[in-house]
């Protein structure tokens, strides 16, 4: 075989190789690109409740996003009410007094806490769990001001801690 | 192959197969056309291979382009850049990028315009400076305040594919190319294309407005709706065209006209001209009528076109000329195309005013509370009937109306003056106007379908009216028997 044909041969090879090495990458990032889709059928993870300032002193609940969001002293935070063992909606329980309770190493004073109808489980105030089968703090969602209509939005794709506090100016 | 075949040549000997050996041997002159490629390191073959991978690789170029630069990110990127300009680097640093969409559950429905539509809800960009495509929707604490975009969408009225990621797709331009979407975007082009006088307002999204507000008989901001009804009961049309059941079987049933697939509109039968009283062959299909008068090939053209002279369409129609005006038959046509079978949520059915004289004017913050504002929407009426106590009736009208009240079995749920399975019916003559009270007693079971008030009623009652098979003789009379009893109190 002439050293012609042999080089030929090679230049052929790697071609072969190239495109097969190219559409096999292709097909994986195509299908690695398909775990993260552009849009989803389901409800937005970011809503917006409304202007800050209509938001009642305490606590106000949106059953249509399950969310109970506080305001107090130009703080606002909102802490989802799906209890964290079977999904149904936690109650929020006003105490009749002020109580001081040491949940997890912490000593806090309440004022209401979350009582699941389903399986009894309780929550304190700040959404963490002292009694019945949940095996998880409630989450606190991140929320800020849409920039279009002046309007609270809140992000339930990031939770953000505890003692998290969207404060007005 | 050939090279296999001199080591396969010893291994197996074969007695059945000896000629392959001599064969192995000399391979040469057994090929002699094969082209000589001792010297050419680049034949036609490799040439061919090279421009196939070349084309290969230019295509996946190209479609990896297209998959990370995508018509909108120009939209999203130019939007930003105005955002930073009006509004500063910390509200444009909030812009969404990526495909942003509205997704209607109720409805079906998956709006992908706001995409590149991104200022439809921002303040401040309702100015003239301001690209069309990003400009703040107009009217959002009149019309948007009772449509939300979060329970409507934007296709619901305006038309056009919201799955769409590129203008092209969503507002199905079709010039020069035959693209035939059922729901194109009704928008000032279309509207230019029908020639209205008044395409810049966008008249034909009236057509999706009457879609839910069908039993309205009229609608602000929807003027040639309101024409187109105000016709249809001028003219009679009931009197040859059902509607929800109602009216004469001289020409075709129109509940539904709206969703008749264009496939029933035989387009390419011929066209036929009027004269001396009597349609004559044209020689031109009603396709070829359409193109030499500038119409686009579609049913809304044929409605055009029937309304003008509908025997010119159908040479043995009884349908009468009307001379409609070029307002009024594309009035009447889209009342024809809004005429559509959907499924509607409840929540989607407007509440009616003036159909049944009580519908309760109420906030709609204050509406959970049903029961409670029903009925102090009926003692408001009651204290108005007090008023102006005179109710008149037929006396011999009520008294067949009294008969067919205890014959049809009404007084097994109603009574006059106490509540027994349904409402008590004393004056409810004062409460509800006639045609209300017309098809409540006729068709009851629709009315539950789509009336408010009707629905109202079957929270508070529970127990859904039946229908007892009254025509509308009948329903008159007990009518009529019913403002008697209102009158004797």
């Amino acid at each position: 075989m002439s050293e012609i044909k042999k080089k030929r041969r090679e230049v052929l090879k790697n071609i072969g190789r190239l495109v097969g090495y190219g559409v096999l990458g292709g097909v994986f990032a195509g299908f690695a690109r398909s775990l993260w889709p552009n849009v989803l059928y389901e409800p937005p993870k970011r809503f917006r409740i409304g202007k800050p300032e209509d938001l009642a002193d305490g606590v106000n609940f949106f059953s249509e996003h399950r969310l109970y969001v506080f305001k107090r002293n130009n703080e606002i935070w909102s802490i989802s009410a799906v209890c964290t063992h079977l999904g149904c909606t936690v109650n929020y329980v006003a105490l009749p007094e002020p109580k001081v309770m040491k949940v997890a190493g912490k000593e806090i004073k309440e004022e209401w806490e979350f009582h699941c109808p389903c399986h009894g489980s309780k929550y304190v105030a700040d959404g963490t769990p002292y009694a019945g089968p949940a095996p998880r703090p409630l989450p606190h969602y991140y929320m800020e001001i849409d920039p279009a209509t002046g309007m609270l939005v809140v992000d339930t794709s990031k939770e953000v801690p505890q003692d998290w506090r969207f404060k007005l100016a | 192959m050939e090279k296999k075949l001199p080591n396969n040549g010893p291994e197996d000997k074969k007695p059945t197969a000896p000629q392959q050996k001599p064969a192995a041997k000399k391979p040469a002159p057994k090929r002699p056309k094969l082209p000589d490629v001792k010297d050419d390191p680049f034949p036609m073959d490799s040439w061919l291979i090279y421009l196939v991978s070349i084309i290969g690789a230019f295509i996946f170029g190209v479609a990896a382009y297209k998959e990370f630069n995508p018509e909108y990110k120009k939209y999203q990127v130019e939007f930003k850049r105005l955002i930073e300009m009006k509004f500063g680097t910390e509200a444009a640093e909030k812009v969404p990028m990526g495909v942003q969409q509205i997704w209607v559950k109720d409805l079906n429905r998956v709006d992908r315009c706001i995409t590149c539509h991104m200022g439809y809800e921002w303040r401040g960009l309702e100015g003239e400076d301001v690209p069309e495509v990003f400009r703040t929707h107009p009217d959002l604490d009149g019309l948007i305040a009772k449509h939300p975009f979060k329970d409507y969408g934007c296709t619901t009225c305006h038309g056009g594919q919201g799955y769409a990621t590129n203008m092209k797709e969503a507002h199905v331009i079709q010039k020069g190319k035959k693209v035939r979407w059922l729901e194109p975007l009704l928008g000032k082009e279309k509207a230019k294309e029908y020639k209205f006088a008044d395409w810049q307002k966008m008249p034909l999204m009236e057509i999706n407005c009457n879609t839910c507000h069908r039993h309205e008989d009229s609608l602000p901001g929807t003027p040639y709706i309101n024409l187109a009804k105000k016709l249809w009961n001028e003219k009679g049309c009931i009197g040859c065209h059902k509607l929800f059941g109602e009216g004469g079987d001289i020409g075709p049933d129109l509940t539904y006209e709206g969703s008749k697939s264009h496939e029933s509109f035989d387009i390419h039968a011929p066209y036929y001209v009027i004269k001396n009283g009597k349609p004559v062959p044209s020689g031109r299909t009603i396709a070829q009528e359409m193109k030499r008068r500038g119409l686009p090939l579609s049913v809304f053209s044929w409605h055009l076109l029937h309304f003008e002279e509908p025997r010119s369409i159908t040479p043995t129609s009884a349908m009468p000329n009307f001379g409609l005006n070029e307002k009024e038959k594309r009035a009447l046509a889209m009342l024809m195309m809004s005429w559509k079978r959907v499924n509607l949520p409840a929540k989607y059915i407007p509440k009616m005013e003036g159909r049944g004289a009580a519908a309760p004017k109420v906030d709609t913050a204050a509406a959970d509370t049903t029961a409670e504002t029903a009925d102090t929407a009926v003692a408001d009426t009651t204290a108005k009937m007090e008023e102006t106590p005179k109710v008149s009736y037929d006396p011999e009208l009520a008294k067949r109306g009294e008969e067919l009240f205890d014959r049809k079995g009404c007084t097994a749920c109603h009574d006059l003056d106490s509540r027994k399975v349904g409402p008590p019916l004393r004056d409810v003559a004062a409460r509800r106007d006639h045609e209300w009270l017309k098809h409540m007693i006729m068709k009851p079971d629709s009315m539950i379908l789509n009336d408010p008030i009707a629905q109202e009623l079957l929270q508070e009652f529970s127990v859904p009216m039946t229908n007892q098979n009254v025509s509308e003789e009948e329903a008159k009379a007990i009518i009529e028997f019913l403002k008697k009893a209102a009158t004797e109190k």
